[in-house]
């Protein structure tokens, strides 16, 4: 017998090798490489890897929003026997902001919105496990940032019949703006596909249900995006389930048990071994409701109640072994198991309100859209820039008071944030002052840094202090010929 | 049909002969189909021409074992015992011979062993290093210097805790 195999049993080898190895393999030789890249291949890897997921550990996704930690995603091999850490990335993001977010997590690709403002104007796709990343173009419904009456809900997915990945984004006014009567404006929805590689609006769904909403976690379940929305009629808010089909790019909704519909505390849908479910927090109980026949309301059924004084923030998702991953008032990470009753530490530390977790696969989906150069590993810039007091001074003299100003304001939250050290010093009271974040902080001797970047405000301030910000320290100090360029555009401002 | 009680003959490429329960036999979906088209034929030797004879042990040493942990745990618990034997199974499998038993259930088209033997030259070569992979499967390297650097490159961070052994 010859010693090599044929390529349809290499092949169904591959398909069984792990993301990280197969990024290896693709330099075993030519045909390796093409087989690994195939869009054939990415799709039948991600089939026989879900296919297993019954079989072999299945793996867990921590995402954490919370600006200025160094890492923020997680992945967990989750079964029985373990619950440990299989992979740790840092974000793509380059603003950070305390709800730069989460909106969604599908065959192992995240989709992020990277705005301070959660309008979703620049979103991104992230696969961690090929450490890629693509941004979308900037979608066609606009979103004035001036103002505050915006509320924006997406959720991202798969169709399934097109072999498409879609983003679904709505815009509506927030839900004090409805409330209060101030605003009416009709709902607007546009879909990104990542096949065609733009946005589109679909006209399928003005305000079908008095709907408002503001920021809600939309939760995916056979191709089908659920988010807890408020329906407003007669002036009085119900609870609902808005529905996304990315299929039929159809919307509907489900209605809650009737307990919940007009329930004031916490809700938040979930999904519970393949069926819709719903977490309901109460000053004592956590209760956890299931939907046992999907869309059939009288199937609603109350599954768990669990005493939660003193021990459970919020429950965050069920495991694979159907115990409930939990947030404990402690910032821990918690279980629960449900036929003992008895809640077990993880030893892992959660993030307040910040962390955010549920069932991921490992895939190759995206290899192929996003380009090396984008990798965020290979573009190593440090997170944290040091400005040390000469430079703070500098900036003083030579930027527009205003812009000082909030460059004050954002040196002393950032300082606080990592130091704790008390407000109403002004940055050139300190050693070092710290701005900008991105992957890990420098350190501290590294005066030599490259001032490469400088995030919003100051670079919201035009073509004059962006260019400033691109030079390095010691080029900054090198001589006054190039302070002199540097500040002509900026002095025009005072 | 042929009863389940009866035996077939199975005979590698050495020329040596397997006497196997029909029951284990049909899992070899190229058996069954030899055998389904001389059905009535007292003839019930099979050769696998191109099947060496400790492979042919391997392939019915699993069904068996197969087949009897299926009739014993009926009504439950068949999926865990089998894992457990199938890791067994492949201890005393050397790293070299799963490559030529591979080709033989590929072969022999038997689905279940196929799997299990792909999945664990899968974890073979998990986090091996690309020259590892490449002499374990008898590849010769067709990229240049340059283009492989360039591949190595895009995913620089992949190569970390690789190793050789």
């Amino acid at each position: 017998m010859s010693d090599y195999l044929p390529p349809e049993v290499v092949v169904d080898i591959l398909m069984r090798v792990p993301v990280k190895s197969l990024l290896c393999c693709k330099c075993v030789c030519k045909s390796w490489n093409s087989i690994i890249s195939s869009p054939e291949f990415i799709t039948n890897h991600l089939k026989q890897t879900t296919a297993r997921s019954r079989r072999n550990p299945f793996l867990f996704l921590k995402y954490i929003s919370k600006p200025f930690t160094e890492k923020s995603c997680w992945i967990y091999r989750d079964n029985d026997e373990e619950f440990s850490v299989h992979s740790q990335m840092e974000h793509p993001c380059k603003i950070r902001s305390w709800n730069n977010g989460f909106i969604g997590s599908c065959d192992g690709v995240i989709c992020l919105s990277n705005d301070e403002k959660h309008y979703l104007v620049h979103p991104l796709l992230w696969n961690p496990s090929i450490r890629r990343y693509l941004r979308l173009p900037r979608p066609l419904i606009p979103c004035h940032t001036s103002n505050n009456i915006y509320g924006v809900i997406a959720g991202f997915g798969f169709d399934s019949q097109n072999n498409d990945y879609k983003v679904v984004r709505i815009v509506n006014v927030r839900r004090s703006m409805v409330i209060n009567k101030k605003l009416k404006h009709p709902i607007e929805v546009e879909i990104y596909s990542l096949n065609a590689r733009s946005w589109k609006m679909i006209g399928a769904c003005v305000d079908p249900f008095g709907m408002c909403f503001g920021n809600m976690q939309p939760t995916l379940l056979n191709g089908i995006v659920h988010w807890l929305v408020y329906r407003l009629v007669n002036q009085k808010e119900y609870n609902s389930v808005l529905t996304f089909d990315f299929k039929k790019e159809l919307f509907d909704s489900i209605n809650l048990p009737k307990i919940v519909v007009t329930e004031w505390n916490e809700l938040s849908v979930t999904v519970c071994q393949k069926s819709l479910g719903v977490f309901h927090l109460d000053d004592h109980h956590c209760n956890i409701w299931v939907m046992q026949e999907y869309g059939v309301v009288d199937s609603w059924i109350k599954i768990f109640i669990i005493d939660r004084r003193g021990v459970i923030e919020r429950p965050l998702c069920f495991r694979s072994n159907g115990e409930i991953l939990m947030e404990s008032v402690n910032d821990k990470l918690i279980t629960y198991d449900a036929e003992e009753q008895k809640i077990y530490d993880l030893g892992i530390i959660g993030f307040g309100g910040w962390c955010r977790a549920e069932s991921y696969v490992e895939s190759l989906v995206l290899l192929n859209e996003s380009k090396s150069d984008e990798t965020p590993t290979k573009k190593r810039k440090s997170s944290i820039f040091v400005y040390f007091t000469p430079v703070v001074k500098f900036l003083q003299s030579y930027l527009m008071p205003a812009a000082v100003d909030e460059v004050n304001i954002r040196l002393l939250n950032i300082e606080q944030g990592i130091a704790g050290t008390s407000k109403g010093k002004r940055p050139d009271h300190y050693d070092k002052v710290v701005i900008s974040t991105n992957e890990e902080v420098l350190p501290k001797t590294k005066r030599e840094a490259n001032v490469r970047q400088m995030e919003q405000p100051l670079a919201t301030r035009g073509a004059s202090s962006r260019t400033l910000i691109n030079y390095s320290l010691p080029y900054l100090f090198r001589g006054a010929k190039c302070l002199d360029r540097l500040a002509v555009p900026i002095r025009r401002r005072f | 049909m042929a009863s389940t009680d009866d035996k077939v003959i199975l005979k590698s490429s050495e020329g040596e002969c397997f006497e196997v329960d029909m029951a284990v036999a049909s899992h070899l979906q190229i058996v069954k189909s030899v055998l389904e088209d001389c059905e009535g034929s007292s003839d019930k030797v099979v050769s696998l021409f191109i099947v060496e004879a400790k492979y042919v042990a391997m392939i019915i040493e699993y069904y068996k074992n197969y087949v009897e942990l299926k009739e014993k745990h009926e009504e439950g618990g068949f999926e865990e015992k089998l894992k457990e034997f199938e890791k067994q199974f492949l201890e005393q499998i050397d790293k070299k011979e799963l490559k030529g038993l591979v080709m033989a259930v590929n072969y022999l088209n038997a689905p279940a062993l196929f799997d299990v033997v792909c999945t664990a030259i899968a974890k073979h070569i998990e986090n091996k290093s690309v020259e590892y992979v490449r002499e374990y499967f008898g590849i010769v390297n067709d990229f240049t210097a340059e283009e492989e650097a360039q591949i190595r490159e895009e995913h620089r961070w992949a190569y970390d805790g690789v190793n050789d052994d």
